[in-house]
């Protein structure tokens, strides 16, 4: 083979490889972009979790809803509260449409209140929407001696968390700080089931919060046989089935405290959320986005969390970040309290 | 029992002898016993892979289907312990300090014979125990706080004094040593980041499966590089057929040792947070202490060491979905996919599984039961001939087990971390086998120590101190300090007391070997240092381990610089094959009389020090070339380049074979974990300056 021969086929090769990563002309229309392709789903947290399960549940009728009905698969890269899927994605995409992240609430406020290890910034992703907003709840062993949030103020209640940075611990420390109650968390407990074996065996009185949904999906034989008392709600809402609760937010009393809650709360409104990596043509992401909102609406889909136990209250990609924005427009000052608050340091 | 609990347990038995469901159970077990035998890839990645398949089937058939996979992945688990020396998966570490000797002995197929029937026997027990106290779980197991918990923990890490062998103080230090690991991550209490060197990867702890990997399989692989041999070294031939037989004889002559062991893996496997790979060695280390003789001949191929491990790593799955039925507690990883599954088809684990669902509760232990008995019935009839794996050239079996080790390590968080946490405890396990310090207390420090902490934190924050008088803690306390205590009199006073042990040093003599625990000293220092800044409550654990293991480390290193050789008994009994021979002989001499070092003998004696040297950092060198190269071009691509490059270098195969061998490894590991497990690979070099080859698997 002549030399000229070898070095023209690689110029071509060399050529090829340069294209970028969105070789789509404007002409080519973002429907037509998804035919034959496969699309990742990639779940935040390990396989068998109920977010895993409600990305599943998800993934399974995504395709039907986008044109050109794309190949789906579900990948799990659990750990750190999905920082570790979400610093993935951010950096090394793929920026094309094809990865979706499915995370847990948290992420959206990783980088405020507690910035170790995150390398993305939750304000670039672009956010498809949620599945479902959450409502975590404290509910109580109907033998302890708090019975009520009125109760909690001058009687101490015993309750059982995971860790810092699960709501399990930081809302009951919140609520010490700035409602006046008075948790006592034990930490360390592996996981809510564990929290809810000790509760029955008296080693604890309650758990902080979890929620609401996740009650009713691993012990609802204690709403049915009231075995619990739900004293406080935490959430964007107040939960239809819960009308008599008292809501943190509301007993705040000023606009700093409401604030602080406000912040530690958005996790919640954003639930169980879906997002693309930053960088995506908007032709493709406005497609995305219906898609997903046909998703949560299509029956079969709610049928299937309906068996799996798993709410569905959905918010659009464009609800969620008028929240996100909203929150990130708050004084530093507003952060840096949260931020001591859960850190164990007075408000 | 209650004739209800008959009824559902009979309905149980019609469920799954439905011929439909028994195609899925077997279907179940096919590819269990297909990921059991790659070394290095568990279970946990295959019922992952299940459970969306899950979805269009009904609950019994679902479950049938994963735990027909999750019951058999350890039946054929210790194939590549027994045959290559090098455990697939930290289960059947234990496996590897009989197993291996018996198959470089030509005794292979026994020690493969009696694991598979050691395997269905502490199944079937560990579905009987599960079947027959599922009514009265529940209420015994509120009995069980978190105090009893921890005293559980503490019992199983006494357990290091019989598992250091003839090197109690090596041992304690590398339990501890443990212990610290175990302690990296984010801490429970105010959620301080504990020795995670800034990396996310470390933040919610080291995982497990590279850590064992590394230091359970890594070092064997490294040695048949090291010495550039096929396992089997004399050309003799290996009991394939009559080996099984007398595998199975030695099952039934050894009955009430299974009985034993079956029962320490269900009870154990019904623990949270007490994983497969601390059962083995508890299990080991009862038999090592209670048979007759064991002292002298385990470590050197004896049948029982085999038969307590693989009897018990079976048995634990039925003690497993205990917990996990009754509670929604998962004990093990497979066991929290399992749960998802549940979740899935509408059950809720807890009391409604043991009333309206106790249908289903027992077609779970039915599939168990069964699955034992079809798993181990396969390996019967097709796996015999996996023992002559051993008479390969290890410029063949080197690059094919060494691909799938990747993989399997990979499955700890699919991070960059997990292969250089590999690497790393790696080039440690190595260190710790060359210098004879004991591994197993090491991973079962690990293992151990976060229960130990989380546990203890909840017990004095809950209790103050009024736990330490809860009747099973004292019971159990007492059993510990029973355990610890008695091997280290007994040693005390082999050496004549304390004035025996206090004489017989001499002129400090510094020898290679000492620079591990030089080593290990310089790097508890470190992690002290840094240790000592944290908040009260995230370092008084750390802090107190880690004194330990400065203390016990430093009188390692006194004493192995100090002692002056004793003629009877040289310090840490080699195994090298003429003495594994002769064990017995050397036990009834006396020479065995301070109790085996707990290793697989390395049979490297006729090699030089630096030519070791030279040859396992070749072998790490390889290592780190296979992940330089999945960084430039991508995972898939590395593979076939990489055994190339092994085989042609290292072994001068002919182009013919390796094409064969790169060939089949490459669509295989295509097809199995690109297409069928969609791992989610890491991004290359490739990739990323040239998004256009992303067509190209894994790039």
């Amino acid at each position: 083979m002549k030399f000229s021969t070898i070095a023209s086929a690689a110029a071509a090769v060399f050529a090829l490889c340069l294209g970028t990563a969105h070789p789509a002309s404007a002409a080519d229309d973002a429907g037509g972009f998804f035919k034959g392709k496969v699309l990742r789903i990639v779940v935040g947290s390990p396989a068998g979790a109920g977010y895993d399960v409600n990305a599943r549940n998800f993934a399974k009728y995504f395709a039907d809803h986008i044109p050109g009905k794309p190949t789906i698969i579900v990948q799990n890269q659990g750990g750190a509260g999905s920082i570790i899927m979400a610093n993935t994605l951010y950096s090394t995409g793929s920026f094309d449409g094809l990865t979706v992240g499915a995370s847990l609430g948290g992420i959206v406020t990783a980088q405020l209140l507690n910035p170790k290890g995150v390398r993305f910034d939750a304000r670039k992703l672009i956010w498809l929407g949620t599945t479902t907003q959450e409502v975590h709840v404290t509910y109580v062993w109907h033998t302890a001696p708090v019975k009520t949030f009125q109760d909690l103020l001058h009687t101490t209640l015993i309750v059982g968390a995971q860790g810092p940075g699960a709501s399990q611990w930081d809302y009951p420390m919140i609520a010490n700080a700035l409602l006046g109650t008075k948790y006592k968390i034990i930490s360390g407990y592996e996981s809510t089931p564990a929290i809810h074996a000790a509760m029955e065996r008296g080693e604890i009185m309650g758990n902080g919060a979890s929620a609401y949904t996740t009650l009713q999906t691993i012990s609802p034989q204690w709403l049915t046989e009231k075995k619990v008392n739900i004293i406080l709600q935490w959430g964007d809402k107040t939960y239809p089935a819960l009308k008599d609760v008292p809501r943190a937010y509301d007993l705040a009393k000023t606009d700093a405290d409401r604030q602080a809650i406000k912040l530690a709360q958005i996790r919640l409104l954003f639930g169980k959320p879906f997002f693309l990596p930053p960088g995506v043509p908007a032709d493709r992401v406005a497609v995305l986005r219906k898609a997903f909102d046909d998703t949560v609406r299509d029956p079969r889909f709610i049928a299937d969390e309906k068996t799996t136990r798993l709410d569905v209250d959905p918010l659009t990609g464009e609800q969620v970040t008028k929240a996100l924005n909203e929150v990130y427009a708050y004084p530093p000052a507003v952060v840096q309290r949260v931020r001591n608050i859960l850190a164990g340091k007075s408000s | 029992m209650d004739t209800s609990v008959l009824h559902a347990a009979g309905e149980a038995f019609w469920l799954i002898a439905d011929p439909h469901r028994l195609i899925f159970l077997f279907g179940g077990v096919c590819m269990g016993l297909a990921l059991g035998i790659l070394p290095g890839i568990g279970g946990v990645a295959g019922t992952a892979l299940l459970l969306p398949f899950t979805y269009n089937l009904d609950s019994p058939t679902a479950m049938a289907l994963l735990l027909g996979l999750a019951a058999t992945t350890a039946t054929a688990d210790p194939i590549s312990a027994i045959v290559l020396g090098a455990p697939g998966h930290a289960a059947s570490a234990a496996t590897t300090l009989d197993g291996y000797p018996m198959t470089q002995r030509g005794e292979g197929g026994r020690a493969l014979g009696a694991s598979y029937m050691s395997a269905m026997l502490g199944g079937l027990f560990g579905a009987c125990l599960l079947g027959l106290t599922l009514p009265i779980m529940r209420p015994i197991m509120l009995h069980v706080g978190a105090p009893e918990l921890l005293a559980l923990a503490v019992f199983g890490i006494s357990m290091v004094a019989v598992l250091s062998g003839n090197t109690p103080l090596r041992g304690l230090t590398a339990a501890c040593f443990g212990m610290m690991l175990s302690m990296i991550g984010q801490d429970t209490q105010v959620g301080q980041l504990r020795w995670t060197l800034d990396s996310l990867y470390l933040m919610d702890g080291l995982p497990l499966v590279p850590l064992t990997l590394g230091v359970f399989a890594l070092p064997e692989l490294c040695d048949l590089l090291v010495g550039r041999t096929s396992i089997v070294r004399d050309i003799k031939p290996m009991d394939t057929k009559i080996g099984l037989m007398l595998g199975i004889r030695d099952c039934f002559q050894n009955w009430f040792l299974i009985l034993r062991c079956s029962w320490i893996g269900s009870a154990m496997g019904a623990v949270p947070g007490i994983g497969a790979s601390v059962i083995d060695w508890l299990s080991y280390g009862h038999a090592l202490r209670t048979e007759k003789g064991a002292q002298q001949t385990f470590g050197t191929g004896d049948v029982r060491g085999v038969i307590a491990a693989e009897s018990a790593t079976n048995s634990r799955e039925g003690g497993a979905l205990i917990p996990t039925i009754v509670f929604g507690i998962p004990s093990s990883a497979g066991m929290a996919i399992l749960l998802g599954a549940f979740l899935m088809h509408g059950l809720v684990p807890g009391p409604e599984m043991l009333t309206k669902n106790l249908n289903i509760s027992y077609a779970m232990v039915w599939s168990i039961a069964i699955a034992n008995l079809l798993g181990s019935g396969l390996c019967f009839l097709f796996s015999g001939q996996f023992a002559r794996l051993a008479m390969l050239r290890y410029t063949l079996i080197l690059p094919i087990v060494l691909s799938f080790v990747f993989l399997g390590a990979f499955e700890g968080k699919r991070e960059w971390g997990d292969l250089i946490a590999l690497l790393a405890f790696g080039v440690l396990g190595w260190a710790f086998k060359h210098c004879k310090w004991p591994r197993p207390p090491l991973v079962l420090g690990f293992i151990l120590g976060s229960v130990l902490e989380r546990y203890m934190f909840i017990s004095i924050q809950r209790y103050d101190l009024a736990w330490l008088t809860h009747p099973v803690v004292v019971i159990l306390f007492a059993m510990a300090a029973l355990s610890l205590l008695r091997p280290l009199f007994q040693d005390m006073r082999r050496r004549g007391g304390l004035n025996g042990m206090l004489s017989g040093f001499g002129r400090p003599s510094f020898k290679a070997r000492s620079l591990l625990p030089v080593f290990l000293l310089c790097l508890f220092t470190v992690m002290m240092l840094q240790a000592v800044t944290w908040d009260m409550a995230a370092k008084i654990i750390p802090v107190i381990v880690g004194s330990g293991a400065l203390l016990f480390g430093t009188l390692a290193l006194i004493n192995e610089v100090f002692k002056l050789p004793v003629a009877a008994a040289p310090a840490g009994a080699d195994l090298s094959p003429a003495e594994a021979a002769g064990a017995s002989a050397a036990g009834s001499a006396g020479a065995g009389q301070h109790g085996r070092h707990m290793d697989v003998g390395s049979r490297l004696d006729h090699l030089d020090r630096w030519t070791i040297i030279r040859r396992g950092a070749c072998f790490f060198l390889w290592m780190v070339g296979f992940m330089v190269s999945m960084s430039i071009i991508g995972w898939i691509p590395s593979v076939p380049i990489f055994i190339a490059a092994f085989m042609r270098v290292e072994g001068r195969e002919r182009w013919r074979t390796i094409a064969i061998v790169a060939g089949i490894m490459t669509l295989l590991i295509y097809g199995v974990f690109d297409q069928l497990l969609e791992i989610p690979w890491l991004p290359s070099w490739l990739g990323t300056t040239f998004p256009n080859l992303k067509f190209i698997p894994s790039v």
